[in-house]
């Protein structure tokens, strides 16, 4: 600049610098907190050692070792026996008798044999062949017998589920999480919500292909919902899909190509106006650069 | 619209209602983004943090809500104010200075990506330049769909009678574009177009007092200007 | 080997198979009704077991605790010889899973002790009966709220059209016997079509025993909002056209206003609209606005003006003015505070009319208003002080808010006649108990002259606002106006 130009007050002229920078530390400080304060549940592999700190604390912690295990004394034989070949390789959460849990899950247990994941269980014996998401899961799949903690509350069981379920299903998972329900059950701890179990039951698993089974499941929390109301998408994702059905396909269909479109028309006409705009400010600033405006 | 001259340097632009529905909208769109984007993140730490704070997930929900509400009671009260414009002001509704596009406009647009490149001057604009336009009809058509997306989402139960489901589907990802279509551009189009040209850097006045500096109504708007000087040497 | 080592050795060997036989674990055989093998005792596995197959809490949080929880209860309940003996009457206590989630399907995934939650236990019965509030909140004014407080859930939502007033806490609950006296059974869960206003005739009919209106009364209107805690409705249509003749009166008297000379502008309503928006504008985005909050306590929440002039005229103002104030600030407090927590010990509080505070605060405020015209209309008509001039508005004025206060307590000394509160919570509404005293001289039957009583006041109300923007009531609208034009364009008294 000249000199003898007359010039504005910077300082007042730049004044909104400070709430901005305020706001900017502001976020960041909150970001630094919740990232320190976000507790992570220590990770949970099968191992041959109790935490017994962790058991007794656990629903099952007034068990004794013998009443779901047994005794040490098996077919004669004392426990560890070298002599069983495969007693390394076997993967023990697939191989152990389930029907101890029966003892006192009487009612979980029946239920169980009604839904989608005891059959695929007869299958898998009978075929000797896991089903497209996997082994079919028996009850050590899905509860930590020796860690699982009880009366846990709603949002804590739907943020547990949503992990163990997604083991097998991550498709569903993932587009329960970018659905609304997801977002608000898990990640914004809102109780009513639904999790997995909310609408495929816990132990009678229902896999929700059958339309009046889907809409007894929405009223449970929409009491008016009618019939085309269970025809909303929740599980946004084609893998796993039976598209058998031709109606669901051409729904899915539809739903991806407008939301395609949409995209594409929102990123052109943000890149023309972006582009309007920065080539109109440069040319403006060029004009008041060159002619001390 | 007639503006009133007041002996000085600045004119009346705009009218103390529209100064007051601009400001409810400035609120309720900021308040409306942050929710809405508060839940499409909270898979995010930050996000479910800020979330706790403001009440939780149906505070949140109640928020995006009301504001919703609210900016289209602003829309509904302005859309009244048309009315009483045509019927009882007996203005025109069509016509150069209104927010109505014309041929004048495409002109204005060709002139402007020329002046861009240097090959040409200023184009000679009315009342409201066509990017002003653009500005008012980006919102009053994106609140009509942002607002039934946005009911159908409330109201699903409602609307699948009426709608196939899939449809609530559909309407999610229309409500999510068009969200950040209307932030990105009122965030960076919008405010840099009025606010952070180089002339008025950093801040116009003229949406808050409603007064226009003179120059400003010579530079921006000579057409309005010119019609403005034969009125009033017409009636002195 | 002699015979008495043989017989050792044989006797052992059946000691030994005996108590081998003995400690064979026996297969405990679960079927259907797994809880049946822990009632019929077998030889126990491992004692803990057993027990907390029934006695543990389940987790109510989970579709599997709710049903594990049920099956408990269900396991004699669910049996169709369940009963119990009143007098010689045997009354069903069966419900089955099927009965329950058929007649009350938003009910399927809550256990029975979530609602019946002192029941669990010996001996085995209740003393609160099922607590719907565990959940629900109360109704808002608007539905069924503070003539509802002293009635049971049940009573209403439930089918069972037999209702009676207990007399130990005063509330309406559901008969455990019919009319006649005949025990009846309750045990089915059925409910009730709340929306049939049909259902409402179980206690709104002439010469109820419950002490209901004899007929069913609209809710307060939005306009009551002056003095009684009211919902955002319209109530009887009496008061939705007295707010249409409020909003019409505000719009003739700002006309009236604007029909005059503004800042310079005489006949172009539009721009006197125009320029006065812009004053209004500028004044309140500057430092004046300080100066207007200073003039609005002062001025007219306080009435300085008056007190500077006359104490006891101040006095004789305030005693209606500030009295209607107050009564009008609790009344929105409550409304906004039901609103944010329709729980909460507070707001319950304040919406029952019979709560000690509300009661005492109400009637002495109303008592104030009744003083405070008394000494008006006194003072005007009697005294008649050389100043004061009255016209026929005046008269208009002050008789229509006193005949509202004085038809206000009547109508409380009805309702407390009607409801039959007793005395140690009726004296806290001091006037309206002394003038329910007065009338249960007469022997009339109260649930018919109630219903009359409320649509007086209620009437009374809605010419009270209708005529607020006519007349002399005007002046709460041009008094603080003009104090706030005058402090704005500097014009000293």
């Amino acid at each position: 600049m000249q000199t003898g130009t007359k010039r504005t007050r910077p300082e007042l002229r730049n004044i909104w610098i400070c709430p901005l920078l305020t706001a900017g530390c502001f976020f960041l400080i909150m970001a630094w907190f919740s990232c320190a304060l976000a507790a992570t549940d220590p990770p949970s592999l099968s191992t041959w050692f109790v935490n017994m700190n962790r058991y007794s604390a656990a629903a099952h912690g007034s068990l004794k070792c013998e009443e779901c295990h047994g005794s040490m004394l098996v077919n004669g034989k004392n426990h560890p026996d070298s002599k069983v070949s495969d007693s390394l390789k076997i993967q023990i959460i697939r191989k152990f008798d389930y029907q101890v849990c029966r003892k006192c899950h009487k009612i979980a247990y029946a239920r169980y044999l009604k839904g989608v994941h005891a059959k695929a269980a007869m299958e898998e014996k009978i075929t000797g062949k896991p089903s497209k998401s996997g082994y079919a899961p028996t009850c050590g799949n899905c509860h930590l017998a020796h860690y699982s903690k009880s009366h846990l509350s709603r949002i804590q069981i739907g943020k547990q589920m949503t992990e163990t379920c997604g083991k097998c299903h991550p498709a569903e998972k993932a587009s329960y999480l970018a659905n609304y329900h997801g977002k608000a059950a898990v990640n914004l701890g809102y109780d009513k919500s639904a999790s997995c179990t909310d609408c495929h039951g816990a132990h009678t698993t229902l896999s929700l292909k059958n339309k009046d089974a889907v809409l007894n499941v929405c009223r449970r929390c929409h009491p008016d919902a009618t019939p085309e109301f269970a025809n909303i998408i929740i599980h946004n994702t084609k893998k796993n899909l039976d598209l058998k059905n031709n109606i669901k396909k051409t729904e899915f269909k539809w739903v991806h190509l407008l939301g395609v479109l949409s995209l594409i028309f929102v990123i052109v006409i943000l890149a023309f106006f972006y582009m309007h705009a920065g080539l109109l400010m440069l040319r403006k600033l060029y004009e008041k650069l060159r002619e001390h405006k | 619209m007639e503006t009133n001259q007041k002996p000085g340097e600045s004119y009346q632009r705009f009218h103390v209602l529209h100064r007051l529905l601009h400001i409810i909208v400035i609120v309720n769109f900021t308040m409306l983004a942050i929710t809405g984007f508060l839940l499409y993140f909270s898979g995010s730490v930050w996000a479910s943090s800020l979330v706790s704070i403001i009440g939780g997930a149906k505070a949140l929900g109640w928020l995006h809500r009301f504001c919703a509400v609210f900016l289209y009671i602003g829309v509904l009260v302005h859309i009244l104010w048309l009315f009483y414009y045509k019927i009882v002001l007996k203005q025109n509704l069509s016509g150069a200075a209104t927010m109505m596009p014309n041929k004048k406009d495409i002109k204005d647009i060709v002139q402007n990506v020329k002046y861009m490149f240097n090959k040409g001057n200023l184009p000679s604009f009315d009342r409201f330049s066509y990017l002003e336009k653009v500005d008012y009809w980006a919102v009053m058509l994106g609140m009509q769909s942002m607002g039934i997306t946005g009911l159908m989402m409330w109201f699903p139960e409602f609307f699948s009678r009426i709608f196939p489901g899939y449809f609530i589907n559909i309407a999610v990802h229309f409500h999510l574009h068009e969200a950040v279509l209307a932030v990105m551009y009122i965030g960076l189009v919008h405010m840099s177009d009025t606010h952070l040209v180089p002339d008025v850097f950093p801040l116009q006045k003229t949406i808050f007092t409603g007064r226009i500096d003179k120059l400003r109504f010579m530079e921006d708007h000579p057409e309005e200007w010119k019609r403005q000087q034969m009125t009033e040497i017409n009636q002195p | 080997m002699n015979l008495k080592t043989i017989r050792s050795i044989i006797a052992f060997g059946v000691l030994v198979i005996l108590i081998t036989a003995l400690n064979q674990t026996s297969s405990v055989a679960m079927e259907n009704s797994a809880l049946k093998s822990a009632i019929i005792m077998r030889k126990p596995i491992h004692k803990p077991l057993i027990c907390l197959n029934c006695h543990r809490a389940r987790n109510l949080n989970t579709n599997e605790g709710i049903i594990s929880s049920n099956a408990f209860c269900y396991e004699c309940h669910r049996k169709a010889d369940i009963k119990k003996k009143i007098g010689t009457s045997d009354i069903s206590l069966q419900i089955t899973p099927d009965t329950f989630n058929k007649n009350q399907p938003e009910h399927r995934f809550v256990a029975c002790i979530q609602c019946h939650t002192d029941v669990a236990r010996s001996p085995h019965k209740t003393e609160t009966g099922a607590t719907c509030l565990e959940c629900h909140p109360y109704h808002s004014e608007d539905i069924a709220n503070s003539p509802h407080l002293r009635v049971s859930c049940q009573a209403c939502h439930f089918k069972s059209k037999f209702v009676q007033l207990d007399p130990k806490d005063h509330i309406v609950k559901l008969a455990h016997a019919n009319y006649i006296g005949v025990p009846i059974s309750l045990s089915n869960h059925a409910m009730a079509d709340t929306a049939d206003r049909r259902t409402c005739k179980k206690c709104h009919f002439k010469k109820n025993q419950v002490g209901a209106p004899a007929i069913v009364l609209p809710s307060k209107g939005a306009i009551c909002i002056l003095c009684h805690n009211a919902p955002l409705a319209m109530g009887s249509p009496i008061f939705g056209l007295a707010g249409v003749i409020f909003i019409a009166g505000l719009f003739f008297m700002i006309t009236f206003w604007f029909k005059g000379n503004v800042k310079g502008e005489e006949t172009s309503f539009h721009r006197k609209m125009s320029l006065s928006s812009e004053s209004v504008w500028n004044t309140i985005f500057s430092k004046q606005i300080f100066s207007l909050v200073k003039i609005f306590i002062l001025d007219i929440i306080l009435q300085r003006r008056i007190l500077k002039e006359s104490v006891s005229r101040w006095a004789m103002h305030s005693l209606i003015f500030t009295s209607i104030l107050l009564r009008c600030g609790l009344a929105i407090f409550t409304a906004i505070g039901y609103y944010f927590d329709p729980r909460g010990n507070l707001i319950i509080a304040l919406i029952n009319k019979n709560n000690w505070f509300t009661a005492s605060v109400n009637d002495l405020l109303g008592l104030f208003i009744l003083i405070g015209v008394v000494w008006a209309v006194i003072r005007r008509f009697i005294v008649k002080p050389e100043q004061v001039t009255s016209e026929y508005q005046d008269t208009i004025a002050l008789m229509i808010i006193g005949i509202l206060v004085l038809l206000g307590f009547l109508l409380e000394g009805t309702r407390i006649l009607m409801t039959g509160i007793p005395y140690n919570t009726a004296v806290y509404s001091f006037v309206g108990y002394i003038v329910s005293l007065g009338l249960f001289i007469f022997h009339l039957d109260w649930t018919s002259v109630y219903p009359l009583m409320w649509y007086a006041h209620g009437t009374v109300a809605a010419i009270f606002v209708a005529y607020l923007p006519f007349g002399k009531m005007k002046h709460i609208f041009n008094a603080p106006l003009t104090y706030f034009i005058e402090a704005v364009d500097g014009v000293k008294k």
